[in-house]
């Protein structure tokens, strides 16, 4: 049934002798879409003939000098393959048509589909995720701090008698270290030492 | 730009590669598309940067209005649930439009150089017949607005194009066009047949068409003759086969018919009109011969022609004056004058046929205080006896607000009582479309439509005032309560969650990004709207009537706006016939402030860079004798102009002589006169020429462009320049082409120039601080195509770091000044080049235009199908680097954000695109000004609708996005409160525990 239809539809493009005898073919095709057509039209080159699809997707671009073209669906809905058409200038409804985006030689009436039926114009707003927020770099230190505070008090009560000593001490160090008071007692220690060994 | 060169470093790396390369062609070919697809993935990538909007942004930031244009066709139709006019309009529409509300139900736009010349509804079918030069279409449409089947006729281009006639025929339309009759299936379109009616005459022209049965058809129409008079003939088809069945000649007439044959509604007669022996021409269908009848007796006025209504045996004259009358035809053949109207009074006619065959005549006068309109009736009845003409009714209008009320269509219906109502749609000179009812029924359905809007050619933006302008309260937002500002916006989020809607009109007074503005628009309809940016509302509109008495609405000339602030005034130009005038406006509430008149016609106008004491801009009128006038005219004015005239110069395109002419402005004997300096000849035959300039108030930021080696180029800023792109048909001999100049508007130096071969325009320009973009049709590669120009000046400043510190900072004062006009060229221009292909056609392109001009530019581009799309400038710049792969690209060049040249810019992204699911029809035009925030720019697309948006082509960077999250903001601040409070009262209870131990 298919192919009989085509043939009737290659059979219809019938010819109209312009007033200068230029051969001139029909170009007939379909948008396979489900989406209204009401503001969709069919150019080739951008303006130089255009055809209005009807209710069920089929247009005709009519009285098509010979010539080379780039049929283009204008469309804000859906994104369209283009075509390029070879109209023969020897006997009308002579066609030839290559689709741009992967040169597949595509038959008349031409079927075209689109692309991307609905694109997606906007971009997605991420909303509010608990994750994003424990993810924030504040959050991860007060988390960590968190931790120190409630867990090594708990692991210090765990410990070995012996062992906390021995961490106290070098706890003591460090702590020594980072106090500039202790710090500065243990210099003077240090230098007091030191002038007795020079003196001894 | 992260995103892009992350992917491309992980698809694009080179093991990737080498195993291809050892592994199978095929596997290589997947892999270069697979590349392919991974640098355009790249690319779009990069084209996601610019900002793609939110879907709750839709209707909040932008808006987008309808409009059908000028309606020049109308026909009532009840359809299903709704009550329709049909109508056609100037700017090539066909609508629906309900007659309740006035909304657009359905709407085809058809193309732009396309002119509807006949359009007749039969049943559930519609058909328009349109004429573009050298083709004529027929379209039939359901009522509904879908396309049921559209066919051509091919004739030559010819300049008067004779109307097409159409009949529906049984199942068949029967189109007559010149000298053709072709038939085409009613439900199919297929051609069913086609009759040349010429034969060895050549110009055979068929006015007239009858179906008296489904089985004939009479054509009638007229020929010359060798005496060179008209032969006017009929000629009977069959209509089943287009078989010629009787050709008779009806007689000759000594000069050309200016107006076509009438065929009247009950089918029994011809009607035409000799116009220069003032002879009405009346044929009986089914006779021989036409009877010519004096029409000097009845005191018709001088050279009347026929309008074209169809009534029953009634026809319709104007006269030369203006003057109408409705003759009946009386047997005879003779007629009786029914109704006369001098021409002195404004009117329309108008008519609505009966169920019965009959029609009712409606004549439209303007009451005499001229702010009413009187319909008069009289109904015809089938067999041609006319009733008594009654009724004075009296509908609203107003000549001063609307004009006249050029088109008029009557609908009658008939009451619960028996008795015929009327509503009247009518067509203003204002271009408004509006549904007026008597006053019994006032107030029951009348709406209006401001069409005007459809052909808006200029649009200034002004911000609105920061205090409320007619006594509205204003709310000022304080830190001290935010509280209940939070409140209410949650309140208010939650409501608009609940019920989606009844929001009241914005304000009017400016928010604090100044992104509230008035739209100050100029259209085609000699009205003048302001717009507000928000949703496009209509705050106030002026309608400039005639400037003399029985003249025509003034073509508007253009609009300028000038003061800061509160206090702002917009100064509108309209040329008259003989006159032209200057009109001052109040921007936000259209009140007209003054108004001058002088005869003349304006060459030239512009507002002057200059402010006077009272903080405006004096206005520079040149008119066509080269005169010069200014506005205000005193002395402060010409005191300034004294000071300034010698740096004046401006260019005006005349279309009509294919040339570009400069002018300067000299003194002679106490007065400023133009002198032209220098002009530009484009070549005559179909040559389109247009122009493009960088708008005089956008901010240029920066005047060089430092590269990635830390060299800098000096940007040509020159405020002067002038783009030109010629674009030149095909030839018998030549291939098309276009040309692109820059010119320097003082001078009318060429400095720059470019021709691109086998090229087809129109071009679309666009021009920049510092280069030019164009858009065109690449005839032998076949594709749109984008070129970029550059332009940077040969500079010769040492400005390395050495000398700086030798020779100190750069006086740029003490430079030979480059962006002199007149100095003689020292070095061409540095240009730099680039082009593109381009995935879909252009009609507009616009450039974002912020405060200070700091933030990065977007191209707005508007396709012809009428989306609204946003490119990065980085796409469109001459220094993209040539590498096949975007991993060779040098150090320098990805320090300075290059991108790597790719020969396409691909199809439009559809995350790229402003405008959504709107299409906005027909655009011309894109202008963009600035708002408070240096980030944003508001975008107006103008064409047969409007559309408004923002962009921010550096995102929003001076603003927190709308989709911050206070909520977070608010809840962390009070967890902190929390935490300390209480961390702190938990330490003093451990430190009192401790303490007691």
């Amino acid at each position: 049934m298919a192919p009989l239809a085509l043939l009737l539809s290659l059979l219809s493009l019938h010819t109209l002798s312009a007033a200068s005898d230029v051969i001139v073919s029909n170009i007939e095709g379909r948008l396979n879409t489900d989406l209204p057509l009401d503001g969709v039209r069919v150019v080739l080159n951008g303006g130089a003939y255009s055809a209005i699809p009807r209710q069920d997707g089929s247009f005709v671009v009519h009285s098509v000098r010979p010539g080379a073209y780039l049929l283009e669906v204008q469309d804000v809905q859906s994104i369209w393959p283009m075509v390029r058409l070879d109209v023969s200038g020897k006997a009308a409804g002579k066609l030839r048509a290559l689709l741009t985006h992967n040169r597949q030689p595509v038959p008349f009436p031409l079927p075209l589909e689109p692309l991307v039926a609905k694109p997606v114009f906007f971009e997605k707003r991420e909303g509010f995720q608990w994750s994003s927020l424990l993810m924030n770099p504040m959050a991860i230190m007060m988390g960590v701090t968190l931790l120190i505070m409630v867990v090594f008090p708990k692991m210090m009560a765990n410990m070995d008698p012996e062992q906390l000593k021995e961490m106290q001490q070098m706890q003591g160090g460090i702590a020594d270290m980072l106090n500039p008071e202790k710090l500065k007692e243990k210099q003077q220690q240090q230098l007091k030492e030191k002038r007795k060994d020079r003196r001894e | 730009m992260w995103g892009a060169g992350h992917l491309v470093r992980r698809f694009g790396g080179s093991p990737f590669r080498r195993s291809a390369r050892r592994t199978h062609p095929q596997f290589l070919l997947l892999t270069c598309t697979l590349m392919g697809l991974v640098q355009r993935l790249a690319l779009l990538a990069l084209m996601g940067l610019s900002n793609a909007m939110f879907e709750d942004q839709v209707d909040k930031i932008d808006w987008c209005t309808q409009h059908i244009g000028k309606v020049t066709h109308s026909i009532f139709h009840s359809t299903g649930p709704h009550r329709l006019a049909l109508v056609a309009t100037e700017q090539s529409v066909l609508a629906g439009v309900d007659l309740r509300h006035g909304t657009i139900i359905w709407r085809q736009v058809l193309r732009a150089d396309e002119k509807i010349s006949g359009f007749q509804q039969h049943g559930k079918v519609l058909l328009s017949l349109g004429i573009a030069p050298g083709r004529l279409f027929i379209r039939l449409w359901s009522t509904q607005g879908s396309l049921v089947w559209d066919a051509q006729l091919l004739g030559s281009a010819e300049e008067s194009i004779p109307a097409p006639t159409a009949a529906f025929v049984g199942s068949s339309i029967v189109v007559a066009w010149k000298s053709t009759v072709v038939a085409f299936h009613g439900t199919t379109g297929a051609q069913l047949w086609a009759l040349e009616l010429g034969g060895e005459a050549s110009d055979v022209a068929i006015s007239a068409m009858l179906a008296p049965s489904e089985a004939e058809i009479i054509v009638y129409g007229s020929s010359s003759t060798a005496k060179g008079g008209v032969s006017l003939f009929s000629s009977k088809i069959s209509a089943d086969k287009g078989e010629r069945l009787e050709f008779g000649s009806l007689g000759e007439v000594s000069k050309n018919l200016t107006s076509p044959l009438i065929a009247t509604s009950d089918k029994k007669f011809i009607a035409g009109v000799d116009t220069h022996a003032s002879k009405l021409l009346l044929h009986r269908v089914g006779t021989k011969s036409f009877h010519s009848i004096p029409l000097t007796a009845h005191q018709l006025g001088e050279a009347p022609a026929m309008l074209s209504m169809s009534l029953p045996s009634v026809v319709a004259l104007r006269s030369a004056d203006g003057g109408s009358a409705l003759l009946k035809i009386v047997t005879g053949p003779n007629v009786e004058v029914l109704k006369k109207v001098e021409g002195s009074v404004p009117h329309s006619l108008a008519q609505a046929s009966t169920k019965d065959g009959g029609a009712v005549l409606a004549v439209v006068t303007v009451s005499g205080d001229r702010d009413a309109l009187v319909l008069e009736t009289a109904q015809v009845q089938g067999d041609g006896t006319v009733d008594e003409w009654k009724g004075e009714d009296r509908l609203p209008w107003s000549m001063s607000l609307q004009g006249w009320a050029a088109g008029v269509w009557l609908n009658s219906y008939t009451r619960k009582d028996g008795t015929l109502g009327h509503r009247l749609l009518v067509s203003a000179e204002d271009h408004s479309l509006r549904l007026l009812q008597a006053a019994k029924e006032a107030g029951k359905s009348s709406w209006v439509r401001e069409e005007a809007l459809a052909s808006v050619q200029q649009a200034e933006f002004v911000s609105l005032p920061s205090l409320a302008v007619d006594g509205e309260k204003m709310e000022v937002p304080s830190f001290a309560f935010a509280l209940p500002a939070v409140i209410a916006g949650i309140q208010k989020r939650l409501s608009a969650a609940s019920s989606a809607s009844t929001t009241g009109p914005p304000p009017k007074y400016a928010d604090a990004y100044g992104t509230r503005q008035v739209v100050l628009t100029r259209t085609g309809g000699s009205k003048v709207f302001g717009l507000h940016s928000s949703d496009g509302s209509v705050i106030w509109s002026y309608f400039v009537p005639p400037l003399a008495a029985s003249d025509v609405p003034p073509a508007l000339h253009s609009l300028h706006v000038s003061g800061h602030g509160a206090q702002p005034q917009a100064f509108l130009l309209a040329q008259g016939a003989s006159s032209w005038s200057v009109l001052v406006l109040h921007p936000f509430n259209g009140k007209l402030l003054s108004q001058t008149i002088t005869p003349g016609t304006i060459l030239h106008a512009t507002r002057l860079p200059y402010q006077l004491r009272n903080g405006l801009s004096p206005l520079l009128i040149v008119s066509t004798d080269l005169k010069v006038h200014m506005y205000p005219s005193t002395s402060e004015t010409n005191g300034l102009m004294l000071e300034h005239y010698s740096n004046l110069y401006f260019h005006v395109l005349k279309p009509a002589e294919a040339a570009l002419r400069g002018y300067s402005i000299v003194r002679e004997a106490d007065a400023f006169v133009a002198v032209e300096r220098w002009a530009m000849i484009f070549p005559e035959d179909g040559a389109q020429v247009n122009l493009a300039h960088f708008p005089f108030d956008a901010a240029v930021h920066s005047p060089v462009r430092v590269l990635g080696d830390r060299s800098v180029l000096y940007k040509y800023v020159n405020r002067n320049a002038v783009a030109v792109g010629v674009a030149i048909p095909e030839q018998e001999s030549e291939e098309p082409s276009i040309q692109v100049m820059l010119v320097d508007g003082a001078s009318g130096r060429v400095l720059h120039s470019v021709k691109h071969s086998s090229c087809e325009g129109p071009i679309n320009m666009l021009l920049g601080e510092n280069w030019l973009l164009y858009e065109y049709w690449s005839k032998n590669l076949m594709q749109h195509q984008i070129s970029i120009s550059e332009f940077y000046t040969n500079s010769t400043v040492s400005d390395d770091l050495l000398s700086l510190v030798l020779s100190g900072p750069i006086d740029y004062t003490q430079r030979a000044n480059m962006f002199d006009s007149f100095s003689p060229a020292t070095s061409d221009l540095y240009a730099l080049s680039q082009s593109y292909a381009f995935g879909t056609s252009v009609a507009a392109m616009g450039l974002s235009h912020t405060a200070m001009g700091i933030t990065p530019k977007n191209i707005l581009v508007a396709t012809s199908a009428g989306q609204l799309a946003v490119f990065d400038k980085r796409l469109l710049d001459p220094r993209r680097p040539h590498v096949a792969n975007p991993q060779k690209m040098t150090q320098a060049d990805r320090e300075e954000g290059l991108v790597p040249y790719m020969p396409s810019l691909g199809g439009i992204n559809p995350l790229t695109v402003l405008s959504h699911r709107h299409a906005i029809k027909q655009p011309r035009m894109i202008v963009c000004a600035p708002t408070m925030l240096e980030s944003t720019s508001l975008v107006f697309v103008i064409g047969l609708d409007l559309f408004l948006s923002r962009v921010a082509p550096a995102k929003e960077f001076d603003r927190l996005n709308e989709d911050f999250n206070f909520v977070a903001l608010v809840g962390a601040t009070v967890f902190l409160v929390v935490a300390t409070v209480g961390s702190g009262w938990f330490a003093n209870r451990k430190d009192l525990a401790r303490q007691w131990r």
